[in-house]
Protein backbone atom coordinates (compact mmCIF):
# COMPACT_ATOMS: atom_id res chain seq x y z
CA UNK A 1 0.00 0.00 0.00
CA UNK A 2 1.44 3.52 -0.75
CA UNK A 3 -0.23 5.43 2.48
CA UNK A 4 2.05 4.11 5.58
CA UNK A 5 0.31 6.12 8.26
CA UNK A 6 -2.40 4.14 10.52
CA UNK A 7 -5.13 5.41 12.74
CA UNK A 8 -7.08 3.72 15.25
CA UNK A 9 -10.85 2.69 15.63
CA UNK A 10 -11.38 5.70 17.55
CA UNK A 11 -10.20 8.52 15.06
CA UNK A 12 -11.99 6.02 12.59
CA UNK A 13 -15.39 6.73 14.05
CA UNK A 14 -14.64 10.26 14.62
CA UNK A 15 -13.58 10.87 10.80
CA UNK A 16 -16.80 8.92 9.78
CA UNK A 17 -19.34 10.95 12.25
CA UNK A 18 -17.71 14.47 10.83
CA UNK A 19 -17.65 13.33 7.62
CA UNK A 20 -21.59 11.92 7.90
CA UNK A 21 -22.36 15.90 9.27
CA UNK A 22 -20.24 17.57 7.41
CA UNK A 23 -22.23 19.70 4.64
CA UNK A 24 -25.43 17.51 5.19
CA UNK A 25 -26.74 19.29 8.47
CA UNK A 26 -27.10 22.13 6.08
CA UNK A 27 -28.25 20.33 2.95
CA UNK A 28 -30.81 17.88 4.74
CA UNK A 29 -33.21 19.38 6.52
CA UNK A 30 -34.09 21.71 3.65
CA UNK A 31 -34.56 19.13 1.16
CA UNK A 32 -36.41 16.70 2.97
CA UNK A 33 -38.52 19.28 4.47
CA UNK A 34 -39.50 20.55 0.77
CA UNK A 35 -40.62 16.74 -0.23
CA UNK A 36 -41.46 14.89 3.14
CA UNK A 37 -43.01 18.24 4.93
CA UNK A 38 -44.16 17.10 8.43
CA UNK A 39 -43.03 13.35 8.06
CA UNK A 40 -39.48 14.70 7.26
CA UNK A 41 -38.79 13.21 10.79
CA UNK A 42 -39.90 9.51 9.16
CA UNK A 43 -38.23 9.91 6.06
CA UNK A 44 -34.82 10.55 8.30
CA UNK A 45 -35.30 7.53 10.47
CA UNK A 46 -35.82 5.16 7.07
CA UNK A 47 -32.75 6.77 5.63
CA UNK A 48 -30.63 5.81 8.77
CA UNK A 49 -31.70 2.44 8.58
CA UNK A 50 -30.85 1.96 4.91
CA UNK A 51 -28.09 3.67 6.09
CA UNK A 52 -26.64 1.23 8.28
CA UNK A 53 -27.45 -1.69 5.62
CA UNK A 54 -25.20 0.37 3.46
CA UNK A 55 -22.59 0.67 5.85
CA UNK A 56 -22.78 -3.59 6.21
CA UNK A 57 -22.83 -3.91 2.34
CA UNK A 58 -19.40 -1.96 2.31
CA UNK A 59 -17.70 -3.56 5.14
CA UNK A 60 -18.84 -6.97 3.43
CA UNK A 61 -16.73 -5.35 0.32
CA UNK A 62 -13.93 -4.95 3.05
CA UNK A 63 -14.03 -8.47 3.28
CA UNK A 64 -13.26 -9.29 0.07
CA UNK A 65 -9.47 -8.26 1.35
CA UNK A 66 -9.00 -6.70 4.23
CA UNK A 67 -5.49 -5.84 3.70
CA UNK A 68 -6.28 -3.89 0.05
CA UNK A 69 -7.56 -0.50 -0.72
CA UNK A 70 -10.62 0.33 -2.60
CA UNK A 71 -8.21 1.46 -5.69
CA UNK A 72 -6.44 -2.21 -5.46
CA UNK A 73 -9.40 -4.04 -4.58
CA UNK A 74 -10.71 -2.81 -7.93
CA UNK A 75 -7.91 -4.60 -9.79
CA UNK A 76 -7.54 -7.47 -7.57
CA UNK A 77 -11.28 -7.70 -8.44
CA UNK A 78 -11.72 -6.67 -12.07
CA UNK A 79 -8.40 -7.03 -13.71
CA UNK A 80 -5.38 -4.78 -14.68
CA UNK A 81 -7.26 -2.78 -16.72
CA UNK A 82 -10.64 -2.59 -16.04
CA UNK A 83 -9.73 -2.24 -12.22
CA UNK A 84 -7.77 1.30 -14.10
CA UNK A 85 -11.08 2.13 -15.98
CA UNK A 86 -13.17 1.97 -12.52
CA UNK A 87 -10.72 3.92 -10.77
CA UNK A 88 -10.75 6.58 -12.93
CA UNK A 89 -14.73 7.04 -13.37
CA UNK A 90 -14.34 6.54 -9.22
CA UNK A 91 -12.29 9.46 -9.05
CA UNK A 92 -14.08 11.47 -11.23
CA UNK A 93 -17.11 11.16 -9.07
CA UNK A 94 -15.27 11.88 -5.80
CA UNK A 95 -13.78 15.03 -7.42
CA UNK A 96 -17.10 15.99 -8.24
CA UNK A 97 -18.25 15.57 -4.33
CA UNK A 98 -15.27 17.06 -3.36
CA UNK A 99 -15.86 20.01 -5.68
CA UNK A 100 -19.54 19.91 -4.15
CA UNK A 101 -18.23 20.40 -0.47
CA UNK A 102 -16.64 22.82 -1.19
CA UNK A 103 -19.22 25.05 -3.23
CA UNK A 104 -21.58 24.35 -0.13
CA UNK A 105 -19.28 25.91 2.28
CA UNK A 106 -18.65 28.51 0.05
CA UNK A 107 -22.25 29.16 -0.89
CA UNK A 108 -23.37 29.27 2.50
CA UNK A 109 -20.84 31.80 3.92
CA UNK A 110 -20.96 34.11 0.87
CA UNK A 111 -25.33 34.17 1.59
CA UNK A 112 -25.43 34.14 5.18
CA UNK A 113 -21.81 35.29 6.84
CA UNK A 114 -19.37 36.99 4.59
CA UNK A 115 -21.73 38.57 1.71
CA UNK A 116 -19.30 40.88 0.44
CA UNK A 117 -16.42 38.44 -0.21
CA UNK A 118 -16.26 36.59 -3.57
CA UNK A 119 -16.88 32.80 -3.25
CA UNK A 120 -13.90 32.05 -4.63
CA UNK A 121 -11.76 33.25 -1.90
CA UNK A 122 -14.02 31.44 0.76
CA UNK A 123 -12.94 28.37 -1.59
CA UNK A 124 -9.90 28.99 -1.99
CA UNK A 125 -9.08 28.83 1.85
CA UNK A 126 -10.61 25.80 2.40
CA UNK A 127 -9.27 23.85 -0.03
CA UNK A 128 -5.27 25.42 1.00
CA UNK A 129 -6.49 23.94 4.81
CA UNK A 130 -7.71 20.85 3.15
CA UNK A 131 -4.16 20.77 1.25
CA UNK A 132 -2.34 21.40 4.40
CA UNK A 133 -3.68 18.27 6.11
CA UNK A 134 -3.11 15.80 3.05
CA UNK A 135 0.43 17.27 2.80
CA UNK A 136 0.29 15.82 7.12
CA UNK A 137 -1.13 12.61 6.11
CA UNK A 138 -4.12 10.34 7.37
CA UNK A 139 -2.74 10.01 11.18
CA UNK A 140 -2.46 13.81 11.50
CA UNK A 141 -5.99 14.25 10.00
CA UNK A 142 -6.92 11.54 12.29
CA UNK A 143 -5.47 13.02 15.61
CA UNK A 144 -6.78 16.63 14.70
CA UNK A 145 -10.49 14.92 14.01
CA UNK A 146 -10.22 14.20 17.73
CA UNK A 147 -9.46 17.38 18.90
CA UNK A 148 -12.12 19.03 16.98
CA UNK A 149 -14.99 16.25 17.26
CA UNK A 150 -15.78 17.29 21.30
CA UNK A 151 -16.23 20.85 20.03
CA UNK A 152 -18.25 20.46 17.23
CA UNK A 153 -20.58 17.38 18.27
CA UNK A 154 -21.54 19.90 21.82
CA UNK A 155 -22.41 22.85 20.16
CA UNK A 156 -25.02 20.93 17.87
CA UNK A 157 -26.04 19.29 21.50
CA UNK A 158 -26.29 22.85 22.91
CA UNK A 159 -28.13 23.80 20.04
CA UNK A 160 -30.79 21.38 20.27
CA UNK A 161 -30.68 21.77 23.78
CA UNK A 162 -31.56 25.40 23.82
CA UNK A 163 -34.15 25.62 20.92
CA UNK A 164 -36.13 22.70 22.61
CA UNK A 165 -38.06 24.81 24.48
CA UNK A 166 -39.50 26.21 21.55
CA UNK A 167 -40.59 22.86 20.07
CA UNK A 168 -44.11 22.69 18.74
CA UNK A 169 -45.44 19.25 18.10
CA UNK A 170 -48.03 20.38 16.26
CA UNK A 171 -45.90 21.68 13.21
CA UNK A 172 -45.22 17.81 13.29
CA UNK A 173 -48.95 16.70 13.30
CA UNK A 174 -50.25 14.99 11.63
CA UNK A 175 -48.11 12.25 11.46
CA UNK A 176 -48.17 10.01 8.06
CA UNK A 177 -52.00 11.30 7.04
CA UNK A 178 -50.88 13.65 4.20
CA UNK A 179 -48.24 13.03 1.81
CA UNK A 180 -47.11 9.97 2.88
CA UNK A 181 -45.61 8.92 -0.68
CA UNK A 182 -43.49 11.89 -0.49
CA UNK A 183 -42.15 10.77 2.62
CA UNK A 184 -41.05 7.46 1.28
CA UNK A 185 -39.95 8.55 -2.34
CA UNK A 186 -37.78 11.66 -0.52
CA UNK A 187 -35.83 8.84 0.99
CA UNK A 188 -33.91 8.49 -2.22
CA UNK A 189 -32.09 11.81 -2.55
CA UNK A 190 -31.89 11.98 1.00
CA UNK A 191 -29.36 8.35 1.03
CA UNK A 192 -27.25 10.75 -2.01
CA UNK A 193 -25.83 13.25 1.39
CA UNK A 194 -24.24 11.24 2.74
CA UNK A 195 -24.74 7.63 2.89
CA UNK A 196 -23.74 6.79 -0.75
CA UNK A 197 -20.80 8.93 -0.58
CA UNK A 198 -19.88 7.26 2.55
CA UNK A 199 -18.15 4.66 -0.27
CA UNK A 200 -15.06 6.09 0.14
CA UNK A 201 -14.08 5.22 3.56
CA UNK A 202 -13.38 1.92 1.68
CA UNK A 203 -10.14 3.38 0.53
CA UNK A 204 -9.66 4.68 4.52
CA UNK A 205 -10.69 1.46 6.48
CA UNK A 206 -7.50 -0.39 5.42
CA UNK A 207 -5.84 2.02 7.42
CA UNK A 208 -6.94 1.32 10.76
CA UNK A 209 -5.01 -0.46 12.68
CA UNK A 210 -7.02 -3.30 13.65
CA UNK A 211 -10.03 -4.11 10.79
CA UNK A 212 -12.47 -5.66 13.60
CA UNK A 213 -12.96 -2.68 15.31
CA UNK A 214 -12.69 -0.69 12.57
CA UNK A 215 -15.82 -2.43 10.70
CA UNK A 216 -17.32 -2.04 13.96
CA UNK A 217 -16.51 1.97 14.12
CA UNK A 218 -17.73 2.36 10.69
CA UNK A 219 -21.54 1.42 11.91
CA UNK A 220 -21.00 3.32 15.36
CA UNK A 221 -19.81 6.83 13.41
CA UNK A 222 -22.72 6.41 10.98
CA UNK A 223 -24.85 5.98 13.67
CA UNK A 224 -23.76 8.98 15.48
CA UNK A 225 -23.81 10.88 12.52
CA UNK A 226 -27.41 9.94 11.74
CA UNK A 227 -28.81 10.71 15.36
CA UNK A 228 -27.50 14.02 14.91
CA UNK A 229 -28.98 14.53 11.62
CA UNK A 230 -32.02 13.20 12.67
CA UNK A 231 -32.05 15.66 15.77
CA UNK A 232 -31.61 18.70 14.25
CA UNK A 233 -34.11 17.71 11.05
CA UNK A 234 -36.82 16.85 13.83
CA UNK A 235 -35.73 20.42 15.83
CA UNK A 236 -35.87 22.37 12.19
CA UNK A 237 -39.37 20.65 11.57
CA UNK A 238 -40.80 21.48 15.08
CA UNK A 239 -39.27 24.81 15.94
CA UNK A 240 -39.39 26.58 12.62
CA UNK A 241 -41.98 24.36 10.92
CA UNK A 242 -41.89 22.14 8.03
CA UNK A 243 -42.97 25.17 5.33
CA UNK A 244 -40.21 27.48 6.77
CA UNK A 245 -37.93 24.81 7.11
CA UNK A 246 -38.59 23.57 3.36
CA UNK A 247 -38.19 27.06 2.04
CA UNK A 248 -35.08 28.23 3.68
CA UNK A 249 -31.60 27.25 2.24
CA UNK A 250 -30.23 26.90 5.47
CA UNK A 251 -33.03 26.38 8.37
CA UNK A 252 -30.22 24.96 10.61
CA UNK A 253 -28.69 28.08 10.78
CA UNK A 254 -31.60 30.55 11.25
CA UNK A 255 -32.45 27.75 14.33
CA UNK A 256 -29.40 28.98 15.44
CA UNK A 257 -30.77 32.52 15.42
CA UNK A 258 -33.50 30.95 17.38
CA UNK A 259 -31.53 30.66 20.41
CA UNK A 260 -32.15 32.88 23.20
CA UNK A 261 -33.65 33.17 26.64
CA UNK A 262 -30.74 33.76 28.81
CA UNK A 263 -29.06 37.29 27.98
CA UNK A 264 -25.76 36.73 27.13
CA UNK A 265 -26.45 33.86 24.58
CA UNK A 266 -28.08 35.95 21.98
CA UNK A 267 -26.94 35.52 18.62
CA UNK A 268 -25.06 32.91 18.86
CA UNK A 269 -25.41 31.17 15.55
CA UNK A 270 -21.79 31.18 14.39
CA UNK A 271 -20.40 29.36 16.98
CA UNK A 272 -22.83 26.86 15.84
CA UNK A 273 -21.50 27.86 12.02
CA UNK A 274 -18.16 27.36 13.12
CA UNK A 275 -19.01 23.55 14.29
CA UNK A 276 -19.89 22.67 10.92
CA UNK A 277 -17.01 24.32 9.22
CA UNK A 278 -14.86 21.55 11.43
CA UNK A 279 -16.96 18.99 10.14
CA UNK A 280 -17.26 20.31 6.42
CA UNK A 281 -13.26 20.95 6.70
CA UNK A 282 -12.83 17.30 7.80
CA UNK A 283 -15.39 16.13 4.86
CA UNK A 284 -13.61 17.96 1.97
CA UNK A 285 -10.38 16.89 3.72
CA UNK A 286 -11.18 12.84 3.39
CA UNK A 287 -12.61 13.16 0.11
CA UNK A 288 -9.58 14.92 -1.02
CA UNK A 289 -7.15 12.81 0.55
CA UNK A 290 -9.08 9.37 -1.17
CA UNK A 291 -8.36 11.52 -4.27
CA UNK A 292 -4.82 12.11 -3.98
CA UNK A 293 -4.70 8.47 -2.51
CA UNK A 294 -6.71 7.34 -6.22
CA UNK A 295 -4.24 9.29 -7.68
CA UNK A 296 -1.35 8.01 -6.53
CA UNK A 297 -2.41 4.28 -6.88
CA UNK A 298 -2.95 5.17 -10.54
CA UNK A 299 0.23 6.95 -11.49
CA UNK A 300 2.18 4.97 -9.20
CA UNK A 301 2.94 7.34 -7.38
CA UNK A 302 5.15 6.98 -4.17
CA UNK A 303 3.14 8.65 -1.99
CA UNK A 304 -0.46 10.92 -2.45
CA UNK A 305 1.68 13.67 -1.04
CA UNK A 306 2.89 13.95 -4.80
CA UNK A 307 -0.16 15.56 -6.65
CA UNK A 308 -1.64 17.04 -3.85
CA UNK A 309 -1.13 20.70 -4.35
CA UNK A 310 -1.69 20.73 -8.61
CA UNK A 311 -5.38 18.53 -7.23
CA UNK A 312 -6.29 21.39 -4.66
CA UNK A 313 -6.40 23.70 -7.29
CA UNK A 314 -8.60 21.24 -9.53
CA UNK A 315 -11.04 20.81 -6.74
CA UNK A 316 -11.39 24.86 -6.73
CA UNK A 317 -12.35 24.46 -10.44
CA UNK A 318 -14.71 21.79 -9.60
CA UNK A 319 -16.52 24.00 -6.94
CA UNK A 320 -16.77 27.20 -9.25
CA UNK A 321 -17.72 25.38 -12.42
CA UNK A 322 -20.32 22.62 -10.49
CA UNK A 323 -23.11 24.63 -10.83
CA UNK A 324 -24.21 28.19 -12.71
CA UNK A 325 -26.57 29.36 -9.38
CA UNK A 326 -27.95 28.29 -6.29
CA UNK A 327 -31.24 26.97 -7.80
CA UNK A 328 -29.28 24.58 -10.52
CA UNK A 329 -27.45 23.75 -7.27
CA UNK A 330 -30.30 22.83 -5.32
CA UNK A 331 -31.69 21.44 -8.37
CA UNK A 332 -28.67 19.09 -8.22
CA UNK A 333 -28.68 18.37 -4.50
CA UNK A 334 -32.63 16.64 -5.27
CA UNK A 335 -32.56 15.31 -8.52
CA UNK A 336 -29.28 14.28 -9.56
CA UNK A 337 -27.00 13.11 -6.17
CA UNK A 338 -28.67 10.59 -5.25
CA UNK A 339 -28.25 8.75 -9.07
CA UNK A 340 -24.60 9.52 -9.27
CA UNK A 341 -23.96 8.83 -5.89
CA UNK A 342 -25.76 5.46 -5.75
CA UNK A 343 -23.91 4.39 -9.14
CA UNK A 344 -21.05 4.15 -7.07
CA UNK A 345 -21.79 3.36 -3.46
CA UNK A 346 -24.50 0.95 -4.02
CA UNK A 347 -24.31 -0.39 -7.59
CA UNK A 348 -19.97 -0.64 -7.42
CA UNK A 349 -19.81 -2.41 -4.02
CA UNK A 350 -22.37 -4.62 -5.00
CA UNK A 351 -20.70 -5.60 -8.63
CA UNK A 352 -17.56 -6.21 -6.09
CA UNK A 353 -18.53 -8.16 -4.41
CA UNK A 354 -20.38 -10.52 -7.36
CA UNK A 355 -17.64 -10.44 -9.27
CA UNK A 356 -15.02 -11.10 -6.29
CA UNK A 357 -17.77 -14.40 -5.18
CA UNK A 358 -17.47 -15.84 -9.20
CA UNK A 359 -13.77 -15.40 -9.15
CA UNK A 360 -13.64 -17.48 -6.08
CA UNK A 361 -16.22 -20.07 -6.93
CA UNK A 362 -13.95 -20.86 -10.64
CA UNK A 363 -10.59 -20.68 -8.63
CA UNK A 364 -11.80 -23.36 -6.34
CA UNK A 365 -13.59 -25.32 -9.93
CA UNK A 366 -10.28 -24.75 -11.45
CA UNK A 367 -8.85 -26.60 -8.13
CA UNK A 368 -10.93 -29.63 -7.91
CA UNK A 369 -10.52 -29.88 -11.45
CA UNK A 370 -6.70 -29.86 -11.30
CA UNK A 371 -7.04 -32.67 -8.75
CA UNK A 372 -8.95 -34.93 -10.67
CA UNK B 1 -4.54 41.55 -17.63
CA UNK B 2 -3.53 42.43 -14.23
CA UNK B 3 -5.53 39.18 -13.33
CA UNK B 4 -3.60 36.79 -15.56
CA UNK B 5 -0.06 38.46 -14.65
CA UNK B 6 -1.01 37.89 -10.59
CA UNK B 7 -2.01 34.51 -11.19
CA UNK B 8 1.12 33.76 -12.98
CA UNK B 9 3.06 35.00 -10.70
CA UNK B 10 0.95 32.99 -7.83
CA UNK B 11 2.06 30.08 -9.86
CA UNK B 12 5.49 30.55 -10.46
CA UNK B 13 5.66 30.36 -6.72
CA UNK B 14 3.48 28.03 -5.49
CA UNK B 15 5.41 25.80 -8.22
CA UNK B 16 8.92 26.62 -6.81
CA UNK B 17 7.54 25.77 -3.39
CA UNK B 18 5.73 22.40 -4.22
CA UNK B 19 8.10 21.30 -7.02
CA UNK B 20 10.81 20.98 -4.46
CA UNK B 21 9.17 18.26 -2.65
CA UNK B 22 8.74 15.96 -6.12
CA UNK B 23 12.38 17.09 -7.69
CA UNK B 24 13.73 13.97 -5.76
CA UNK B 25 11.59 12.01 -7.52
CA UNK B 26 11.03 9.17 -10.22
CA UNK B 27 11.09 11.21 -14.06
CA UNK B 28 7.90 9.53 -14.22
CA UNK B 29 6.47 11.21 -11.06
CA UNK B 30 7.46 14.70 -12.04
CA UNK B 31 5.63 14.50 -15.23
CA UNK B 32 2.51 13.37 -13.92
CA UNK B 33 3.27 16.29 -11.29
CA UNK B 34 3.75 18.94 -14.71
CA UNK B 35 1.00 17.61 -16.38
CA UNK B 36 -1.65 18.16 -13.64
CA UNK B 37 0.11 21.27 -12.91
CA UNK B 38 -0.28 22.88 -16.54
CA UNK B 39 -3.91 21.18 -16.61
CA UNK B 40 -4.79 23.25 -13.02
CA UNK B 41 -3.32 26.16 -14.18
CA UNK B 42 -4.90 26.59 -16.96
CA UNK B 43 -8.49 25.63 -16.02
CA UNK B 44 -7.27 28.90 -13.28
CA UNK B 45 -6.43 31.13 -16.33
CA UNK B 46 -9.85 30.00 -18.38
CA UNK B 47 -12.02 31.14 -15.71
CA UNK B 48 -10.01 34.25 -14.81
CA UNK B 49 -10.50 35.40 -18.32
CA UNK B 50 -14.02 34.45 -18.14
CA UNK B 51 -14.48 32.07 -20.39
CA UNK B 52 -17.03 29.94 -19.87
CA UNK B 53 -16.82 26.00 -19.70
CA UNK B 54 -19.58 23.55 -19.25
CA UNK B 55 -20.88 23.26 -15.66
CA UNK B 56 -20.92 19.83 -13.76
CA UNK B 57 -24.44 19.41 -13.23
CA UNK B 58 -25.50 19.94 -16.66
CA UNK B 59 -23.23 17.12 -17.88
CA UNK B 60 -24.46 14.91 -14.91
CA UNK B 61 -27.89 15.62 -15.91
CA UNK B 62 -27.74 14.90 -19.46
CA UNK B 63 -26.88 11.36 -18.04
CA UNK B 64 -29.05 10.74 -15.06
CA UNK B 65 -32.36 12.76 -16.55
CA UNK B 66 -33.33 10.18 -19.03
CA UNK B 67 -33.03 7.55 -16.34
CA UNK B 68 -34.45 9.17 -13.42
CA UNK B 69 -37.07 11.64 -15.01
CA UNK B 70 -40.13 9.77 -14.29
CA UNK B 71 -39.02 9.28 -10.49
CA UNK B 72 -38.16 13.30 -10.51
CA UNK B 73 -41.67 14.00 -11.81
CA UNK B 74 -43.04 11.91 -9.40
CA UNK B 75 -41.01 13.65 -6.45
CA UNK B 76 -41.67 16.99 -7.88
CA UNK B 77 -45.13 15.96 -7.22
CA UNK B 78 -44.65 16.62 -3.51
CA UNK B 79 -43.28 19.56 -3.79
CA UNK B 80 -44.05 22.03 -0.98
CA UNK B 81 -43.64 24.96 -3.20
CA UNK B 82 -41.47 24.86 -6.35
CA UNK B 83 -37.79 25.94 -7.04
CA UNK B 84 -38.43 26.60 -10.89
Amino acid sequence: MIEKGKIDARQFTVLVVMYSLGTSIIAIPSTISTYAQENAWITIILTTLIGLMIVFLLNQVNRINKNKNLFELFEYVFGKWIGKSVTVLFLTFVYIVSGKNLRQIGDFITTQVMVETPIQVIMLIFVLTSLYAIKLGIEVIGRTSEIFFPYAFTSLMLLIIFVAPQADFKNIQPVLVNNIEGAFLTVFPTLGTPYFELVVFLALLPYVNRIGPGRKAFYIGVGIGSFLLFAVTLMSLLVLGPDFSARNVYPTYILGKKISGIQFLERIEILVAIAWFFTIFFKISINFYVLSLGMSHLFQLRSPKVLSTPLAFLILIAGVYLAPNMIAYQNFLAHDLAPLAGTFGIVLPVLLIIVARLRKKNKKKKKRKKRK
Amino acid sequence: MLKVISLLVAAVIVFKIDYSSVKTGKKRERRVYMAFFAISLGLLMLHILDVQIPYVVHGIGEIYHPIFESFNQRLDQHQSYKMN
